[in-house]
């Protein structure tokens, strides 16, 4: 039997098989993401002057918090491969490596951004539980509602046409389209750690970060470098906005499956022991 | 049958552990894997078993290349590392999480190897002693049926009387189409069960035997001060006397197998694999 065949009946006692050897991992993210929610958000909370205020406040910081975390959990692909106790169960449990594969990405990437989800809600519900009972009405805003509404802000429905310097816009095509693209980011970025994690051995997390800080560096430092007029830019990028936001998203997406399979493709050539740096 | 052919391997960095090594595991036999810190036992098991992949050469089981780690290979492949983790969950759980990977899975042949090793069946595994845990894996490795089972350090953790209770399992669980690989230190804790030896000693075979040739060719025995040695061929310093191997002539009864003083006879030189052929057809000579 080929690695690459996919076996329902076995995926489903890889994923059970998954559940008992990961629950704790999931048990222990939610609890470090739910006291740092709980701690951000009252950092946060005498930065605003009212219960509206503090809906959006929070719900700014739950966006950033959820994206960057749950982006992250892209490195727990090789979580359960870090040490070789665990990384020798895993690789001789009979099962292809693409079973195995994708199992690992619903649970580490699937769980991880579910479990970080429930955190935020939990979290700001705690916040605000406390906020009532300690009389601190001026900061009683529940931020989870404001939270999920701007997770799915591209549901806006009505055409708003704006002028901008003599350029007619569809405001909500556009949002519609950097939505779009945000979160096909949020995945080629989770790609991003998704590849380290199974790569590296240590310091996964902070080197993916280096290497996107460095990526997305390049990327500013080419735009100065190559772009002379940037009023002009920015109004040819105003006016293809809507098919410059699918275009990039197209790439982005496309560069991030490339890092899927980058992915699968290292997994399957993981090895027991290679040196203290690399799994492969 | 297991069939490695001249296979190299090196760790990245180190220099090369094994270089054009080649021997084959046979079906029916239990195998004791020797040799001193760092000369490659776990390693050979990680290669056998496909955790590792080798610079060069083929590892079969059957045919089928392990390093292809494919679901039947890993099916009919069982390792029991020194270290490993068990989840924290009761004893059923554990089964029931993993019975579904292994066919020839037997609860019955679980639950009679616990019971060998006088563990109830109502086990909480993250509440285990490291040596309870151990009977644990051995249980469930030896209930799943798998063709080969590679155990690396299997009675280190182990109480003395598991120690025996663990060779009582073993040989009660082995069968004609099971190949058992043993790498250990503690040699009198297998010698009794082992039929084949395989001593490696800087990526080469310095022996690859079958006990019953080892004991048919040689006497292990003490001699006094004063005795004659001049059969011996390897003797060593023992709190009797002299512990000696020595060449089996017609006539003399066959000694039980000194493990250790083998080995150390082989670490030695004394004894090697450009002696005379052992005629099981599997190893090359003795």
């Amino acid at each position: 039997m080929r690695n690459s065949m996919f076996d329902i009946k076995r995926f489903g006692a890889l994923m059970n098989w998954m559940y008992r050897a990961c629950g704790n991992t999931m048990m222990r993210l939610f609890g470090t993401c739910f006291v740092l929610v709980v701690i951000g958000e009252f950092m946060f909370m005498p930065m605003t002057n009212s219960s509206e205020g503090v809906d959006y406040t929070m719900s700014l910081f739950h966006v950033g918090f959820v994206c960057l975390v749950a982006a992250q959990c892209g490195s727990f692909m090789g979580t359960t491969s870090v040490d070789r106790r665990a990384r020798l169960t895993m690789l001789m449990l009979p099962a292809t490596a693409l079973e195995k594969f994708v199992a690992r990405v619903l649970w580490a990437v699937g769980g991880g951004a579910l479990v970080v989800l429930a955190a935020v809600v939990a979290g700001d519900t705690v916040r605000w539980v406390l906020c009532q009972s300690l009389g601190w009405m001026k900061y009683c805003g529940w931020g989870v509602p404001v939270f999920f509404a701007q997770f799915f802000s591209d549901t806006v429905s009505e055409n708003t046409l704006v002028r901008i310097d003599g350029l007619e816009q569809n405001v909500s095509g556009v949002a519609a389209a950097m939505t779009v693209l945000g979160k096909t980011v949020w995945l080629w970025v989770c790609s991003v750690f998704m590849v380290f994690g199974i790569l590296l051995r240590r310091m996964r997390v902070a080197i993916a970060f280096v290497v996107l800080f460095v990526l997305f560096w390049m990327w500013a430092f080419g735009v100065a470098c190559f772009v002379s007029n940037y009023e002009e830019l920015f109004m040819q990028m105003l006016y293809n906005s809507v098919a410059l936001c699918y275009g990039a998203a197209a790439v982005v997406t496309a560069v991030a499956l490339f890092n899927v399979w980058l992915s699968y493709r290292m997994f399957c050539r993981l090895q027991i022991v290679n040196g203290k740096w690399i799994n492969v | 049958m297991i069939d490695i052919q001249n296979i190299d391997f090196s760790y990245k960095g180190q220099h090369l552990l094994y270089s054009q090594f080649s021997m084959r595991f046979r079906q029916g036999g239990i195998y004791g894997l020797l040799g001193k810190n760092g000369s490659g036992k776990s390693t050979l098991l990680y290669l056998i078993s496909g955790l590792l992949r080798p610079k060069g050469g083929t590892i079969t089981l059957d045919g089928a290349d392990t390093c292809q780690r494919s679901v039947e290979v890993l099916r009919d492949i069982f390792i029991v590392p020194e270290e490993f983790d068990l989840p924290d969950t009761t004893l059923d759980q554990y089964i029931s999480m993993n019975e579904p990977f292994y066919p020839h899975f037997s609860r019955e042949v679980a639950m009679q190897c616990l019971s060998d090793f006088e563990l109830p069946a109502d086990l909480r595994l993250g509440k285990l002693s490291m040596g309870q845990k151990k009977k644990v894996y051995m249980s469930f490795a030896l209930a799943a049926g798998t063709r080969v089972l590679l155990m690396d350090e299997p009675t280190n953790g182990l109480d003395i009387p598991s120690k025996s209770q663990f060779r009582k399992v073993v040989a009660r669980c082995m069968t004609d189409d099971r190949i058992i690989v043993i790498s250990t230190h503690q040699v009198h804790d297998v010698e009794a069960l082992l039929d084949h030896v395989v001593i490696v000693d800087n990526g080469r075979k310095a022996l690859d035997a079958a006990v019953a040739d080892v004991c048919e060719k040689y006497c292990f025995g003490v001699r006094k001060a004063g005795d004659d040695m001049s059969d011996v061929v390897y003797a060593e310093q023992a709190l009797q006397g002299c512990a000696v191997v020595t060449e089996r002539k017609s006539g003399d009864a066959e000694t039980e197998l000194n493990l250790e003083l083998l080995f150390d006879a082989v670490a030695a030189g004394k004894i090697g694999m450009d002696g005379a052929a052992c005629g099981c057809g599997n190893c090359e000579t003795i």
